[in-house]
């Protein structure tokens, strides 16, 4: 159940425009989603291969040139059934849970 | 000082002191072991690299140029542990379920999704991973040819419970239970619904399905019987073992009544135990008894009234009274039985009349048991065990009688006191503090069958062991209750000593002869040496008086027996 809330989350994140994984990072841990990094690069790359997502490289001023990802039209698609189903299932937890 | 050495992380050249250098290989290659190649595992670990490499720029300045194991702990820490890395992950491990997941553990239960009459077969196939098929055509061959096969299936019916829910289903397929299979049962069994609403499959199993509710039916009534007779008879149980119990009790706290006249506690409190012994003993064995015995009652109660199950507290204080209980009744034990440690015997030589003639009429002062006496016997054929206790005094019937040959030419009655005590100096005491009663007038000595224990002084386990020395040639009458006393008397013809009562015996080489054991002499209790034996030799006749053996003959040879 996390995993997937996570992907969503992740892919959300991505959407909003190109971003590196610190950046999603950060905003995870605010969120409270995230505990430790590491996690998060396994995802990306599995994500990736699926063809959901893609990167290019851009230099950095410090440290090593970053990746730095974005959506591919698949990717978009799914993210948008996984809005969909999230929103059904929000519902139907409202629904069933509340008085 | 810290060696140091150089790496590329990431395209970009650190110093790094040496033992940092090892950690951070080791955090790496043991991120890499929960990758396989397919899952991208390279684009993974040079990810995570371009990561720490990233850190570590953060941390280098012109002032401080090596990166530290302070630094690496610190990314690590960022990073998280490598099960952490992999475990967000669990899609792309899950092919890999079989070498890393443990198989969850399989349970028995019957499958309603694939029954013909109530899933029993199909749940054991599950359970042992084959087809049920098999398992049916086994169970058919068994119930035509042996007919056992028919009960068995109905017991199993009955013991083995339905899966009910995905979850039980799932454990009775022995999958793992977590969302992704409880998702793959639901829509399986969604499916299912939706070829039987579209026609494909019939809407209820016809046939199969009337018949096995009807015999669910009937097992869910013959579970109840069962159930019934399963509670009737643990109620039953439970009063007889309450009953038990209490009769147990009130014997030991002293309530007569329930084993006889035994009254233990009465010489116990008395005779054996110390007051504060006495007051241990007293309430550990009501917590001992008292305890369980409640608890059945509650039991029995809770049963009749369907009350809840007992709060903890009832229970946990409950537990910790009884082995109270238990722990005061082992300290009475052990302390009582310290009291018993040393054993000394006392020997001393009784003051014996010697009787006017060869023989010594032996007989026995039985106990005398007044109506206010406590009595507490194990009774044998002749193995008596009493004690006969008041208040005051308590006889024991623990004397035994030997007869064996004088050295000289005279009667000796030698008594030995066994006793016990906690010391060699106590159990010597023990030896002093009993009385033990003969009586002899003339030639005839009575002996007690029991001794008794003096006013306020404690029974240690004492027994009397007297030996009678008879010289040889000479001879005792053993009175008709002696045989309480006798114990495996040393005779000629190995008699038993329950059967040497009545006779006269004489002292022999051998041990103790028979002297009127003869079957052509009639015997005569009581006989003493006083019955006159009147022999007129008249001539011819010969006349032997008072109890009549009258011979007349020309030559007569007379015996008579000692």
């Amino acid at each position: 159940m996390r995993k997937g809330v996570l992907e969503f989350c992740i892919l959300g994140i991505i959407s909003q425009g190109e971003v590196y994984p610190s950046d999603i990072i950060s905003k995870l841990k605010d969120a409270k989603l995230i505990v430790v990094e590491g996690t998060l690069y396994p995802l990306l790359t599995r994500l990736k291969n699926q063809g959901l997502l893609a990167y290019n490289w851009k230099e950095s001023s410090s440290g090593p040139p970053r990746k730095y990802y974005s959506l591919t039209p698949i990717g978009e698609e799914f993210l948008n059934a996984l809005n969909q189903t999230w929103n059904e299932l929000a519902q139907a937890v409202n629904m069933t849970t509340s008085k | 000082m810290k060696k140091t050495v150089t790496v590329n992380i990431g395209g970009i050249v650190f110093h790094i002191e040496e033992t940092a250098y090892e950690q951070l290989q080791n955090y790496l290659s043991n991120i890499k072991s929960y990758f396989t190649l397919s899952d991208g595992r390279d684009e993974i670990i040079q990810d995570i690299e371009t990561r720490i490499a990233e850190m570590f720029s953060e941390k280098i300045s012109n002032s401080r140029m090596v990166v530290t194991d302070a630094d690496v702990e610190e990314v690590m820490q960022q990073l998280g542990k490598p099960s952490e890395v992999a475990g967000a992950d669990e899609a792309t491990t899950s092919n890999n379920e079989s070498k890393n997941q443990e198989p969850a553990e399989k349970k028995l239960f019957r499958d309603p999704d694939d029954k013909i009459v109530g899933g029993v077969c199909s749940g054991i196939a599950h359970y042992l991973g084959f087809d049920p098929l098999w398992l049916r055509l086994l169970l058919a061959f068994s119930i035509i040819y042996f007919g056992a096969g028919l009960l068995l299936y109905f017991i199993l019916w009955i013991v083995i419970p339905k899966a009910k829910n995905s979850s039980e289903k799932l454990a009775m397929k022995g999958k793992p239970i977590n969302l992704d299979t409880i998702k793959e049962t639901i829509e399986e069994d969604v499916t299912d619904l939706t070829e039987r609403v579209k026609g494909k499959k019939p809407l209820f199993e016809k046939g199969t399905s009337r018949l096995s509710r009807f015999v669910e039916d009937i097992i869910s009534i013959a579970v109840q019987i069962i159930t019934f007779i399963a509670k009737f008879f643990g109620a039953v149980v439970s009063i007889i073992l309450f009953i038990l119990l209490f009769g147990l009790m009130m014997a030991l706290l002293g309530i007569t009544g329930a084993l006889g006249d035994a009254n233990v506690p009465v010489f116990l409190s008395n005779f054996v135990l110390s007051p504060t012994q006495m007051f241990i003993a007293i309430t550990g064995i009501a917590f001992l008894i008292g305890i369980p015995l409640l608890l059945i009652l509650y039991r029995v109660l809770r049963y009749l009234f369907n009350i809840k199950k007992e709060p903890k507290p009832v229970r946990t204080t409950a537990g910790i009274l009884w082995i109270i209980g238990f722990i005061m009744v082992a300290f009475i034990a052990v302390s009582v039985s310290k009291n018993f440690g040393s054993k000394q015997t006392a020997s001393v030589s009784m003051p014996l009349q010697q009787p006017k003639g060869d023989t010594l009429y032996l007989n026995d002062i039985l106990v005398n048991k007044s109506t206010s006496d406590i009595f507490i016997g194990v009774s044998g054929n002749n193995n008596n065990f009493n004690i006969v206790s008041n208040q005051d005094t308590a006889s024991l019937t623990l004397v035994d009688l030997d007869i064996v040959r004088a050295d000289g030419n005279e009667f000796e009655l030698i008594q030995e006191i066994t006793s016990r005590g906690s010391s060699k100096q106590d159990a010597i005491l023990g030896t002093k503090e009993l009385q033990y009663k003969i009586s002899q007038t003339d030639s005839s000595l009575a002996l007690s069958n029991y001794f008794s224990i003096l006013p306020n002084k404690k029974f240690r386990g004492q027994s009397v062991h007297l030996i009678l020395k008879v010289p040889a040639g000479k001879s005792v009458y053993l009175g008709s209750d002696l045989d309480l006393l006798l114990h495996d008397i040393k005779n000629t013809t190995n008699t038993y000593d329950d059967d040497m009562t009545e006779k006269f015996w004489m002292m022999t080489g051998g041990g103790l002869e028979c002297t009127s054991c003869n079957p052509n002499y009639k015997s005569e209790n009581n006989k003493k040496e006083e019955t006159t034996i009147q022999v007129s030799v008249n001539g011819k006749e010969v006349k032997i008086d008072k109890n009549g053996d009258t011979a007349h003959h020309e030559n007569v040879n007379i015996h008579i027996g000692k």
